[in-house]
């Protein structure tokens, strides 16, 4: 569901004038969203539309009155969303239609997926495109005859106004229900029976992976990195994928040709606009194929998975550069994105208002600069050099701006790198740095006194996975105990607010209290990850176990015992009217890439052939897809090529607190290995954890007592080693099995 | 236990160790080769390369029901067969004592069983 409506439009709309909700005592209306905890529902609390939140009451409402349902989904950094909000749902007039004619329902997507997944798909099946805002006209009993996406309040741009719309399904409800009644249940029928078919086949065959490649290189932009033409997605999937074909064969011209296109994109984006220069972390796309000009949104999933890519790119090219952008996007997080408890936020909108306490907003306002406003935050010294460094301009540097959006204003982009910069001033590079670092700073405490965009501080499980799955990684390959500590934190959050330990199982989301919404596949997937991640960084057993137990759970409720993978939701909300799967790996890797991966990694870890057995069944359900468009799957190739190959297992027998021991394990996580699963053998409760579930953890131990690394690959282990150099080498050479053709015969 | 002992058998010399899950998977077929070949002459033997002590080999073999002799090895003997430096190594020697082959990896039943075939 990539194309949303602000690429639907292009462009941006800056001056959208609106009043942020004030929030007094005085709103003239107040709805039932008043009582909610998203504060994207919460933004429309006080619109003179009627709402309700998806659910009973609002059913019952419209079986009772026999009125069609309006609704209406999106988020609160969608950008569209609240156009159509001010123009349409603030409008009294329009607002009365709707109460008179329609049940109104408005749903945060952020929270109930399952809801927007259903009524995406009807929208894109009957015209062919989707994105958000989304509007679907329900039947009573929930089942859509009529949607589209963002509709202006009167025809314009060859769409048909929202007005006219209203009148016309308020007329056919009356005059004609009984054949739109049969037409929904017609389309119902239709959609259930085209899901049913399976995508299944009994094998995938190796070429996928080389057909994703080579798609992937043919929309590779060799001068500005990235993928296609504007505008252009950071795709850390895609990134991911890269890496791991690189990782399968380092030496091959493919494989280096994929560690290229994946490198030089990060390093594009790390200098581009979509990255925020002064606060850290990166922007929801650029809409020009130069990463330049952003959507400004920070999303929480976008950081997770950018951290991890420019992980990936600092252990494979020990660039600094790497390094610094993984560290400014995981400070930021914790600077700005990380609740008191630990828990972490969903997002910051584009839009904020352009001076306190006037009504008029822009996007990107709190980010752009005019360059006299930086020229005075510096001084002309280090602004001379600032402004070179990161072309800054009098008229403002956007690369195109038809419609005066941007008269004079900058947007940071990495202009001259630090030895051009170091050269055109005659200043040493080290010189250059200290005043970029000094002005960059400057201008984050100049910046504080903006108003700040509003903030989408509800904590969703699966996010927080991810960003779990960041801060572990990153605590090994930075080797930063800082890190850790958030992961860390993060996940007894997760365990203590979002779990219950009682029925093992998820909810969704949390704010001012816990969702009474359960969790989907993908809080399972993505929590499970990050608790593999978090177990590899600690050594907790802890992480490992509650992972196997949501693991379980995953499987009972979302499992599809016939064609295998999972479906996005449980049989148990009879409200929703399909059960699907989802399989494209998109903004978000899709919970079934995700479980495979899951999955193979509990079987190297615990040697549960149950768990290898699914995560087989999960790759063969979706094996046409991958076997017809691979490119759409990149990170579902990623578990499939840690299906085909074998990983490294790596048993590191000592004390956590022993400090060779440690230097064993960041050994192992500063490299970059593919595919890789690692086990602290203690001598105590963390390896009695294991032994109690794997017959071989029983007998690893140290030898000479001194910390032993065991390293098993490829049907072949090796012998233990207590020494750092020897197992440097065994991680870094190629598989030395397998195989009956390999003997030495 | 001397190498001489076994003159005029066919051999298969298996290296391995408890936490090596390959070559815990291989044990149970060099246990049905014994079974089905040892009137004809094969010997299987196992050289156990673990550090932990006699106990953890001694539980491990009584739990797999193994029908052959185990030793326990030490680098001495790993240099004797010309240094081995992962596991499972095994190698087949004929009856006359010369060996016929050495693989380093897990293999299946079927190859050991057509290789020995031919020797016995």
């Amino acid at each position: 569901m990539k194309p949303s409506i602000p690429i639907l439009f292009g462009g941006l709309i800056l001056f959208v004038l609106k009043g942020i909700p004030a929030g007094s005592a005085e709103e003239k209306y107040t709805n039932r969203l008043i009582h909610e905890k998203s504060p994207y529902l919460l933004q429309h609390a006080h619109n003179p539309v009627d709402w309700y939140p998806w659910g009973r009451e609002a059913f019952d409402k419209a079986k009772k009155e026999n009125k069609p349902i309006f609704l209406s989904v999106g988020y609160s950094t969608c950008h569209w969303c609240h156009v159509m909000e001010h123009e349409s749902f603030e409008n009294p007039e329009i607002a009365k239609l709707m109460n008179e004619n329609f049940i109104n329902i408005k749903v945060d997507r952020e929270e109930r997926p399952d809801i927007d997944q259903v009524y995406m798909t009807f929208v894109q099946a009957t015209t062919g495109s989707g994105g958000w805002p989304m509007t679907v006209f329900l039947t009573p009993d929930l089942k859509p005859f009529f949607g589209g996406t963002y509709f202006p309040p009167e025809g314009k741009w060859g769409q048909p106004g929202l007005t006219k719309v209203l009148n016309k399904i308020a007329e056919a409800w009356k005059s004609d229900r009984e054949r739109i009644v049969a037409s929904s249940d017609k389309i119902i029928g239709q959609l259930q029976s085209a899901i049913a078919i399976s995508g299944g086949a009994e094998k995938v065959s190796d070429a996928v992976a080389r057909k994703a490649y080579e798609q992937f290189a043919s929309q590779f932009d060799a001068k500005f990195g990235g993928f296609g033409g504007s505008p252009k997605f950071p795709r850390p999937v895609t990134l991911n994928f890269l890496f791991d074909f690189y990782g399968n064969d380092p030496k091959s011209k493919q494989g280096k040709h994929a560690l290229e296109m994946s490198i030089f994109t990060l390093r594009k984006m790390a200098e581009g606009g979509v990255h925020d220069h002064i606060g850290g972390g990166f922007h929801r796309y650029s809409t020009d194929k130069f990463w330049h000009v952003p959507h400004f949104e920070k999303m929480l999933y976008d950081q997770a998975q950018l951290a991890m890519a420019y992980l990936s790119a600092f252990q494979v090219t020990r660039d600094p550069l790497f390094e610094k952008t993984a560290r400014d996007i995981l400070d930021y997080v914790r600077r700005d994105m990380t609740s008191k408890e630990g828990g972490f936020y969903s997002a910051e909108d584009a839009d904020s208002l352009l001076a306190q306490g006037k009504p008029e907003h822009a996007e990107g306002a709190f980010y752009v600069w005019l360059k006299d406003e930086i020229d005075g935050v510096l001084g002309a010294q280090r602004a001379k050099v600032f402004d070179y460094h990161y072309g800054v301009e009098q008229k403002g540097n956007a690369p195109e701006d038809p419609q005066g959006e941007f008269k004079n204003k900058n947007i940071l982009i990495q202009r001259h790198d630090v030895a051009d910069t170091a050269k055109k001033f005659g200043l040493t590079k080290e010189k250059v740095e200290q005043l970029r670092d000094e002005s960059r700073k400057l201008l984050f405490d100049a910046r504080v006194k903006r108003p700040r965009p509003a903030r989408d501080d509800k904590i969703v499980t699966a996010w927080n996975g991810l960003m779990i799955s960041a801060f572990a990684r990153a605590s090994g390959v930075l080797d930063d105990p800082a890190y850790l500590q958030a992961a860390n934190k993060a996940a007894d959050f997760v365990e203590q607010k979002l779990y219950r330990a009682d029925t093992n199982t998820l909810l969704r989301s949390y704010r001012e209290g816990v969702s009474d919404v359960n969790g989907f596949t993908s809080d399972y997937a993505f929590l499970i990850q990050g608790l593999l991640d978090l177990y590899e960084a600690s050594s907790d057993v802890g992480k490992i176990d509650l992972a196997i137990k949501l693991r379980q759970r995953e499987d009972e409720l979302f499992r599809d015992v016939k064609q295998g993978g999972y479906f996005s939701t449980s049989a148990a909300d009879a409200n929703v009217l399909l059960r699907m799967k989802e399989a494209d790996d998109t903004a978000e890797p899709s919970p079934n890439s995700v479980s495979a991966l899951n999955l193979l990694r509990i079987s190297y870890v615990l040697d549960q052939d149950d768990a290898r057995q699914r995560a087989e069944e999960t790759l063969k359900a979706f094996a046409k897809q991958l076997e017809a468009a691979p490119s759409s799957m990149p990170q579902m190739l990623v578990a499939l090529s840690w299906s085909h190959s074998k990983p490294k297992q790596v048993v590191i027998a000592g004390k956590a607190d022993d400090p060779a021991t440690q230097a064993m394990l960041r050994e192992l996580h500063r490299r970059f290995v593919p595919h890789e699963v690692l086990i602290l053998a203690d001598g105590g409760a963390g390896q009695q954890f294991f032994a109690d579930r794997v017959e071989f953890m029983k007998s690893v131990g140290k030898i000479d007592n001194k910390p032993t690394a065991y390293v098993c690959e490829n049907f072949v282990c090796q012998l233990p080693t207590t020494d750092l150099k020897t197992l440097a080498n065994l991680l870094t050479r190629p598989a030395s099995g397998k195989g009956p053709a390999e003997s030495s015969r | 236990m001397k190498f001489s002992d076994f003159r005029g058998k066919v051999l298969i010399l298996d290296f391995w160790a408890t936490w090596c899950i390959p070559c815990r998977v291989e044990i149970p077929h060099f246990v049905e080769l014994q079974k089905q070949y040892g009137d004809e002459g094969l010997r299987v033997i196992g050289v156990s390369l673990d550090e932990q002590g006699p106990d953890v080999v001694k539980n491990f073999v009584k739990r797999l029901d193994v029908n052959y002799p185990i030793v326990i090895g030490n680098e001495k003997v790993a240099e004797a067969y010309g240094g081995i430096d992962a596991i499972p190594t095994t190698f087949v020697i004929d009856r006359q004592g010369r060996f016929v082959s050495r693989q380093m990896g897990y293999n299946d039943k079927e190859t050991f069983e057509k290789e020995i075939q031919s020797l016995l």
